[in-house]
């Protein structure tokens, strides 16, 4: 079975849903299937909604970091979109996981959140779908899941098979 | 047990010409099908190259698969991405036999590009590389053996949409020959268990030939200088058939197979400019006034509810709230309300004369046992498939009789051929209902391989 990835996106809510799209897309290629943990479904789902508190949000990182990790194990690519999780938090999640890559959405953080300090992948905001897509790959081959022999075209292959196939009605 | 199989895949071979219309040009495959059983083998929906080849070898069906077409939906975008073979998840029959030890030869079965890093016995991509000079086989040396014995390896038919006639079927023979005579050499000279070929030649003749040698298309003229050349093509394809069959192994078993069927052209449906028309689909700006890919435009994304793309199916697109980037339909009841509405105005789509043409708009969820990936939210079946769709706007009307693509006679048809014969396989004549799910367990039934793949696929012996 290939392996798969655990990503961890840290950065405002507001921009977090499109990172997530993008990076979706950009591991698809790479990995059996991916899930996107949305703000809403880890609140929804994942937090205790008895009480609030910092245990109650460690308790949330932990158990969203776990679903994550179960896609990760069987060869896919758990994302979880978060704006409130602790370095150690995620640190602990690196050491369980067998591959693992914090996205650091860069700007205005919430309280509370601690970026990492080496993040594996930076997006400002400005970059486009190409760029973040390459940046993800970089940081994918970065810890060994990405085989360049596992791609399915580049660019110049796609143009080529795009056209063979417009050219034999296909599209 | 000793016994080996011989898969000789035909892409596009119609059963009403294998086996009816040019059944006398083919005393290889007559004698094939009297010493064992033959029949149609319906496809899968879409009967296309990607998904039918794949759903024969694994016996899993398009949405288990999540393989729709050549392109699928890049998810949470509006863009696509080409399958290739890292967009099959599933065991194809070369990865089942390798677990036992048994070694397959592959020759150009879609979608094998790229080729394994390894695996156990030989494999050359298929059409889908990107060119001769890619990485296309596995083991990586064999594209230099087969270089130096053949020449270039011919990928497909180059400038396929053209009115040179005469040069294009050139091209196609000269494509078909070469794969044969690699698929030969490779028989002979590699060990194997299963050896498995699909030459792609007949696709490109139905589509480039087909109004030269059916009488039932419009366009068909008798006397003209092409009526003959189906029957010489299907006859060249025998002659190879009874070549590899004399020259496998007499504990041989053989398949004869094809992935979908070929019909009449009647035209082209502009999917995205009904759905323009329809008020479905919004663009910027003014519809342009020539025939312009849809990707070449700026869609209000704020204001499209659906989008469509060509094909020999149409495949229209739903933009919902939370699934696509700009959605704005709402999942659940109006995301149902609205498939249902446009499925029920295609139904009613009519041709230039007031004849309601018979168009199905499917979805994915009514025709496969799982749903993975991305499936357009509407398979569009249009007229039958005497229809294609056609992607680009401002075609000047919804049904056009002209490509933007260049000339093209035939679409695809729901089944195409299956011959068995040889070792293992009784004299049983006739089939009928064999699906092309069947094929992987019946192959694996005649190796005495376990086919333990949890799909509705049966073995036909």
């Amino acid at each position: 079975m290939r392996p798969g990835v655990l990503i961890w996106v840290i950065g405002s809510a507001d921009r977090l849903a499109a990172a997530g799209a993008a990076i979706r897309a950009a591991v698809s290629d790479h990995v059996a299937f991916v899930d996107v943990m949305s703000e809403d479904e880890i609140r929804e789902h994942l937090c205790t909604h008895e009480k609030e508190g910092a245990d109650v949000r460690a308790l949330a990182v932990e158990r969203t970091g776990w679903v994550c990790h179960l896609l990760e194990r069987n060869g896919g690519a758990g994302i979880a979109l978060s704006h409130g999780s602790k370095r150690a938090e995620r640190d602990a999640l690196r050491k369980k996981a067998g591959g693992m890559i914090e996205v650091l959405l860069k700007g205005a953080l919430p309280a509370g959140l601690e970026p990492p300090f080496y993040p594996d992948v930076e997006l400002d905001g400005t970059e486009s779908e190409k760029d973040i897509r390459a940046r993800i790959e970089a940081a994918l081959k970065a810890i060994g899941l990405l085989d360049e022999s596992s791609r399915r075209y580049n660019e110049d292959e796609e143009r080529l098979v795009k056209e063979r196939l417009e050219k034999l009605g296909y599209l | 047990m000793s016994r080996k199989v011989l898969i000789i895949g035909l892409d596009c071979a119609e059963p009403s010409l294998a086996f009816e219309a040019y059944a006398h040009e083919m005393p290889n495959l007559r004698s094939l099908r009297s010493a064992g059983c033959w029949g149609p083998l319906r496809s899968t929906l879409p009967p296309i190259t990607v998904p039918a080849w794949t759903s024969m070898v694994s016996g899993y069906d398009p949405g288990e698969l999540g393989l729709y077409g050549f392109r699928d939906r890049r998810p949470g975008t509006y863009e696509y991405d080409y399958a290739s073979s890292l967009s099959v998840r599933v065991p194809r029959l070369w990865d089942t036999l390798g677990g036992h030890g048994r070694r397959s030869l592959v020759f150009a079965v879609p979608p094998t590009y790229p080729p394994p890093s390894e695996m156990s016995g030989a494999l050359v991509s298929c059409f889908l590389t990107p060119d001769a000079g890619s990485r296309f086989t596995c083991p990586p040396t064999l594209r230099e053996e087969l270089h130096r014995r053949f020449g270039p390896y011919i990928v497909d038919v180059e400038d396929f949409r053209t009115d040179d006639k005469p040069a294009l079927l050139q091209r196609i023979r000269r494509m078909t020959d070469q794969h044969f005579r690699m698929a030969q050499w490779m028989m002979k000279a590699l060990p194997w268990d299963l050896f498995m070929m699909v030459d792609m030649g007949l696709d490109r003749f139905h589509h480039g030939f087909w109004k030269y040698i059916d009488p039932r298309h419009p366009r068909y003229r008798r006397g003209n200088p092409f009526e003959g050349e189906g029957a010489a093509y299907y006859g060249m394809l025998d002659g190879w058939i009874g070549r590899l069959v004399d020259e496998a192994p007499r504990d041989s078993a053989v398949i004869i197979v094809s992935d979908h069927g070929a019909k009449r052209l009647l035209g082209g449906v502009g999917v995205n400019e009904w759905l323009l028309r329809e008020g479905y689909l919004k663009l910027r700006g003014r519809a342009p006034s020539a025939a312009t890919p849809l990707a070449d435009l700026e869609i209000d994304w704020k204001r499209t509810r659906a989008w469509g793309e060509g094909g020999y199916c149409g495949r229209i697109h739903l933009n919902v709230r939370g699934r696509e980037p700009q959605g704005i339909v709402e999942p659940g009841r109006d995301r149902e309300t609205l498939l249902e509405e446009i499925a029920q105005a295609l139904a009613g789509m009519k041709d230039a004369s007031g004849r309601v043409i018979g168009t199905r708009a499917l979805r994915a969820g009514d025709i496969y046992r799982a749903v993975q990936g991305y499936p357009p939210d509407l398979l569009v079946l249009l007229g039958n498939l005497d229809y294609r769709g056609v992607g680009s706007v401002g075609l000047g009307g919804v049904l056009t009789h002209e490509n933007e693509m260049g000339p093209d006679d035939a679409n695809h048809d729901f089944s195409g051929i299956l011959v068995m014969s040889g070792d293992g396989v009784p004299a049983a004549g006739r089939l009928s209902g064999a699906a092309i799910y069947d094929i992987a367990p019946t192959v694996c039934k005649l190796l005495d391989v376990p086919y333990n793949e949890p799909t509705m696929a049966n073995v036909l012996l």
